[in-house]
């Protein structure tokens, strides 16, 4: 849930931070409820979708290792030698020796550019090289980082990064010499880390019953070796400080909407990922992003928020000035019919999750239940643990996650990468066909079933790998025309009883427990919702809604799928930290979904009117006189 | 357009500062939003029923920030930052019952950096009608709550904000952007000396350079426009003993501007004697527990003034209600209560002048300012005159004994203003050499059972802390034990017979704010600490301590024990190629 803009400030009042917002939520251990699951027996049958076979997405795809053969950074080959270095020694010297060294380098330039109401908020460039450094002892089977079950707290599991700051410039630094001697100190300091880790692991295996999982804590991969090109953007600043002002002005002068602001972010990302395994990449790539959150406050004291986001790999890619300032109008617009909206009342029933919203819902409660290391933890639901080869879903629905798709439809995706933070070449991983599922997210970490990474291993610069999603896409089989899915709609709410179903076109993000300690819930914020009548009155907008539910509940009831693939990109947090990634649907109807009336705030609009524009009396601006 | 050509025209006018490439400078719309917002909030803000605000006041902060580190003569990072904050204190009730003194209710947005008349408005508009609605909600709440006690010792004629003569200050704004080439040499350099000693662990300099242009206007018509300046470089290394205690040594200097800083090659000698003195260390004796003396000299004696007298100065009452956390943590200072008691030696006085130009050697000052972050005039304020407590730094939160502001209330980047010390001089009457003071200590020694020690330097808490192995040593240090948490020096020498020879591993135990009564003799050299107090970085308050050496006769040292981490497995790779 953590959502902030990365500024030295404080935040500019409440931010929208325009993310799937997510997190595998914390609990205490208690028995769970994945194996009483309310998915009715014939989930995978539930709803036979009829309609006429569907296109897949049109995706494009990239070998990991095209485009390699850059001549090798000399920070790169110091690096490398002191990790030899080290590993030698610490093999002699080391009692118990490590069995396994990573270093991993984030160069990362990054210009952010923010106005609001056509005044620059703010213009910074940073630079920044940060080095982790992951050193195991034990073996492959039981290693330093299998998890220690305890009642005490584990301070180590919190300290899980070590992020230190080296040289970002070669010129400073001309042999790596003084690269080499910050990754020295770190080294040393996490094989200690990890040795006296080891030996309290070794302990509390004596004294615990065995594990549910017994599967190994390290995979063996293949060393994968790719030195590609640098990442590099130029970023024409006074000519987007320009743009940035002009696009932040169209929310000028919009007396209903109080806080509002537009930014260009560019973050240029070269990535070093080395072991003494043989691993030694280097992998570059830009995220260009422009972003626009505006709110407002109904009468009743209930803050509205809107947010548009345009992310791209290059300038090129990005959404032209016409496609924003569409989508900046109607930002405003819609801003001003929600501030009029009726409250939405509590309500079960049938709804289409627009595409956009089905990606964030999918990547919601179905993504973050099957990162693979959930499937190990015994303080995990494990909802799907046990579920490999059975149907969870509808047959007519597939889904997978492939960071290798740089592209789908006209949309860069954010969670395209070649090879991920363990050096494990990125791989497609199915995770449901037709409707049965398949296997999960997974880093080097095995679970039950499942012994070798297929590259999801990720993390933010300073935290531990865990595996997370890249760019999830949900695929049907077969598809219907939008205005077919909204006849089915009111036909579904008909025979339901209901005077409407519902229409969700954006959600915000969300969060879901995946623990033990609390319920198996999920809830999901939606920002642009309507009712759809079944007595064919038009679509009403309403607000105020929270999306409940149970996972496995939900994803059995969809019904049908659309043929209007949209994509979500998106930063999302969970305990590795923010990672890129994005989420790919089609429009679906959902038998039954559940809303609950959202908490609203209590303070009233504001008070007086919005201030003129010009000074009440400027008798200095008057004696300028016109020319 | 209208407004365009109205910002061209003052611009002209004003003409104080060359407008940084692409954003837009116009000091008279900053002005005039200002005021003409003000004017709407005092006038026209008003929810129903409820009272109108009695005061209104807006600080604009203006900060250009440059940063640069390196490591071993490579630069780790190199960054500019800009940024414009609003501080807003809106005040209902009267002053003598109002919204302050209860909660933290402190209101600060960032704002646009670019001067517009028009967008500077709004966020006024908006940021005082949410700081009016909060300060509303406060005063009912705090009304509610002194419904239900008792008066107690309160006065009630006490009230909540004093009545002071509005501060009227302008300063020109000096032209000159803030960028890190201006240090970046310097800090790549001075960390390049470390090269040359393979046994450190870790070394690092940090240099930053900030300038804070204060905007001010209240609704008693203060009008402050001045700014503040800071440069210090900070070069902080780490070792490890044999027997593996962590080693930590700094050395900061600091300047108003970079072109202050002492010369090169004199910050490079500073830098290598404490590298030559912490490797030194790793090979020092663990001092031993037991009753001690210690001399503070040089930064030691300024830290210790920070830690017994600086942060126990606080004039503001205690909240009016029992259950209110204010922004002082809901408590007192410990010197508070104490007016007219003897606090100190008697051969000890100290006051706190902010309107101080320069220090001693034409030092420059990190606490000089004239006008405080409540718009008070700032004043010289006698604290401790010959041992006893003549007075306590005051905001316009008035208690019992003293009904006015005497020009104290400081504000860090992202908090509401509270009582803080400006520039603190400690003096010390007959103060003598070092020389007299090494005679004093083996005086001391000679009595027998007494250990006597000199401290250089102390960790404040004011020192980076590096990495997470720190965080685990703070959980593990000092809890469950009675008395305030022991200081740790990070340069001490025991002194026996004459001879100073390098210790390492003490803690100074149960020294607090009554040990300044056992100072038995001072130094007549002060020496000038320039620091930025509280808050992360340069968010805090910049604040300076001068004091003499100082003389302690009864310090309990202990002897630092507990599990420590073996030493490197392997040497450092060194600096040979580069050399």
């Amino acid at each position: 849930m953590v959502s902030r803009p990365p500024l030295a400030a404080p935040a500019r009042s409440r931010s929208l931070w325009p993310s799937l917002v997510c997190a595998g939520l914390l609990g205490l251990s208690a028995p769970g409820c994945a194996g009483q699951s309310a998915a009715p027996a014939n989930a995978a049958g539930a709803a036979a979708a009829e309609g006429p076979p569907a296109a897949p997405p049109r995706a494009v795809r990239v070998d990991p290792f095209s485009g390699g053969g850059a001549p090798r950074p000399a920070g790169l080959n110091a690096l490398a030698a002191e990790l030899r270095r080290g590993m030698t020694a610490l093999m002699a010297k080391g009692k118990p020796a490590p069995y396994f060294i990573e270093n991993e380098v984030y160069d990362k330039d990054e210009v952010t550019i923010s106005a609001s109401q056509g005044v620059l908020v703010q213009s910074t460039d940073r630079r920044s090289r940060i080095l982790d450094t992951d050193v195991r002892v034990g073996d492959y089977k039981l290693d330093s980082t299998h998890i220690i079950r305890s009642s005490e707290f584990d301070f180590s599991s919190v300290l899980g990064g070590h992020p230190a700051a080296v040289p970002v410039e070669d010129e400073g630094d001309p042999e790596g010499a003084a690269l080499r001697t910050v990754a020295w100190g770190e080294v040393d300091r996490r094989y200690k880390d990890a040795a006296e880790r080891y030996v309290k692991i070794l302990t509390n295996r004596t004294l615990k019953v065995a594990e549910e999982d017994p599967s190994d804590d390290f995979s063996r991969e293949k060393p994968a070796v790719y030195v590609g090109p640098r990442a590099e953007i130029a970023v024409d600043k006074p000519a987007w400080e320009a743009r940035i002002r002009d696009l932040s002005a169209r929310f000028k002068g919009q007396g209903e909407i109080l806080d509002s602001q537009v930014t260009l972010q560019v973050v240029s990302s070269t990535r070093w990922v080395l072991d003494t395994e043989g691993t030694l990449v280097q992998t570059g790539r830009n995220y260009v992003r422009v972003f626009a959150e505006a709110n407002a406050r109904a009468d009743d004291g209930m803050e509205l928020e809107r947010f548009e986001t345009f992310d791209a790999a290059s300038f090129d890619t990005l959404a032209g000035a016409a496609e924003m300032n569409r989508a900046l109008d109607s930002m405003i617009t819609d801003l001003e019919a929600l501030r009029r909206a009726p409250l939405a009342d509590p309500y079960i029933g049938p709804a289409i999750l627009e595409g956009r919203a089905a990606g964030v819902f999918f990547h919601e409660i179905f993504g973050h239940r099957v990162e693979g290391h959930r499937q190990k933890n015994d303080e995990e639901g494990q909802t799907f643990a046990k579920k490999v080869g059975e149907p969870i879903m509808p047959s007519f629905i597939s889904v997978y996650d492939d960071p290798t798709i740089a592209r789908i439809g006209d949309v860069d995706l954010n969670g395209f990468y070649r090879f991920d933070d363990e050096g494990v070449v990125a791989q497609r991983a199915p995770l449901v066909e037709g409707g049965v599922l398949r296997g999960f997210l997974l880093s080097r970490s095995p679970t039950r079933g499942f012994k070798q990474s297929n590259g999801h291993g990720r993390r933010q610069e300073g935290r531990a790998v865990v595996s997370r999603q890249g760019n999830l896409v949900v695929e049907p089989k077969v598809a219907v025309p939008i205005a077919e899915l909204r006849r089915r709609l009111r036909e579904e709410a008909r025979r339901q009883g209901k005077p409407y179903g519902l229409l969700f076109r954006d959600i915000s993000g969300g969060f879901t427990n995946t623990a033990r300690g609390g319920p198996q819930a999920f809830k999901v914020l939606p920002i642009i919702v309507y009712r759809v009548w079944v007595d064919g009155r038009p679509d009403e907008l309403v607000r105020g809604v929270d999306v409940v539910g149970t996972p496995l509940s939900a994803l059995s009831r969809i019904m049908a799928a659309s043929d209007d693939y949209q994509t979500f990109n998106g930063y999302c947090g969970a305990e590795s930290g923010f990672v890129p990634v994005s989420a790919t649907s089609p429009s679906l109807l959902v038998q039954q979904i559940e809303i609950e009336r959202r908490d609203k705030g209590s303070d009233k609009p504001p008070i007086l009117a919005a201030p003129p524009q010009a000074p009440m009396a400027a008798p200095t601006a008057r004696a300028g006189g016109k020319p | 357009m209208r407004i365009a050509l109205f910002a061209a025209v003052l611009a002209t006018v004003a003409g104080v500062r060359a407008p940084r490439a692409g954003v837009r400078v116009d000091d008279g719309a900053v002005r005039a939003a200002l005021k003409d917002e003000l004017a709407r909030t005092m006038g026209e803000l008003r929810l129903g029923d409820e009272p109108r605000p009695y005061y209104v006041a807006y600080s604009i902060l203006d900060a250009e920030q440059a940063t640069v580190s390196a490591t071993f003569g490579a630069v780790t990072a190199s960054h500019a930052y800009r940024g414009r904050l609003l501080r807003t204190d809106v005040r209902v009730g009267s002053p003598a019952f109002d919204n302050s003194n209860f909660e933290p209710g402190a209101k600060v947005d960032a704002l646009p950096e670019e001067d517009d008349y028009a967008s500077l408005r709004r966020e006024l508009w908006l940021r005082s009608d949410e700081a009016y609605k909060q300060a509303l909600e406060l005063l009912a709440r705090k009304r509610a709550a002194a419904a239900g006690e008792t008066g107690g010792e309160d006065d009630p004629a006490l009230g909540d904000f004093s009545k002071e003569p509005p501060a009227k200050l302008e300063v020109p704004f000096p032209a000159g952007a803030v960028e890190p080439e201006a240090l970046r040499a310097v800090v790549a350099k001075l960390s390049a000396v470390f090269r040359d000693y393979p046994a450190l662990t870790s070394a690092r300099v940090t240099g930053t350079y900030e300038v804070v242009r204060r905007r001010m206007a209240s609704s008693e018509d203060a009008w402050i426009d001045d700014f503040q300046r800071a440069v210090r470089v900070d070069v902080v290394a780490e070792t490890q003993a044999d027997d593996g205690m962590r080693l930590r040594h700094f050395v900061p200097f600091s300047a108003l501007e970079p072109s202050g800083l002492p010369p090169l090659a004199e910050m490079e000698k500073g830098a290598r004697a404490m590298a030559a003195e912490l490797v030194a260390m790793r090979t020092a004796p663990v001092a031993e527990t037991g009753a001690g003396a210690v001399l503070f000299e040089g930064l030691a004696a300024a830290q210790l003034t920070k830690l017994l007298l600086a942060d126990h100065l606080a004039g503001t009452p205690p909240p009016k209600t029992a259950t209110a956390a204010s922004d002082d943590g809901g408590q007192q200072s410990t010197l508070a209560t104490k007016l007219k008691q003897k606090v100190a030696a008697p051969l000890l006085s100290a006051a706190d002048d902010p309107t101080l130009a320069s220090g001693p050697g034409k030092a420059p000052l990190f606490g000089a300012y004239r006008a405080d972050d409540e718009g008070v005039p700032a004043q010289r304020v006698s604290l401790v005159e010959h041992g006893v407590l003549q007075g306590l730094l005051m905001t316009r939160t008035p208690r019992k004994e003293i009904a006015r502001s005497n020009g104290h209330a400081r504000a860090p980047r992202f908090a509401g203003p509270h009582a803080h010390v400006g520039t603190l001089v400690l003096s010390a009457k007959d103060g003598k050499s070092r020389k007299d003071l090494l005679a004093e200590l083996a005086r001391i020694a000679k009595g027998g059972g007494v250990t006597t020690y000199v401290v250089r330097l102390l960790d404040d808490g004011e020192l980076p802390v590096s990495d997470s192995d720190d965080m685990l040593s703070l959980f593990s240090f000092g809890m469950g034990g009675h008395g305030p948490p022991p200081i740790r020096p990070l340069v001490a020498y025991r002194v026996d017979g004459g001879r100073e020879t390098l210790v390492r591993g003490l803690a100074l135990e149960n020294l607090e704010p009554r040990s300044l009564k056992d100072v038995t003799a001072a130094g007549k050299d002060p020496v000038v600490y320039n620091y930025i107090d509280e808050g992360n970085g340069f968010a805090g308050i910049p604040t300076t301590i001068i004091a003499p050496s100082l003389l302690v006769s009864d310090v309990d040292i202990r002897r630092l024990t507990g599990k420590n981490r073996r030493p490197p497995l392997y040497p450092s790779p060194g600096f040979a190629a580069a050399r």
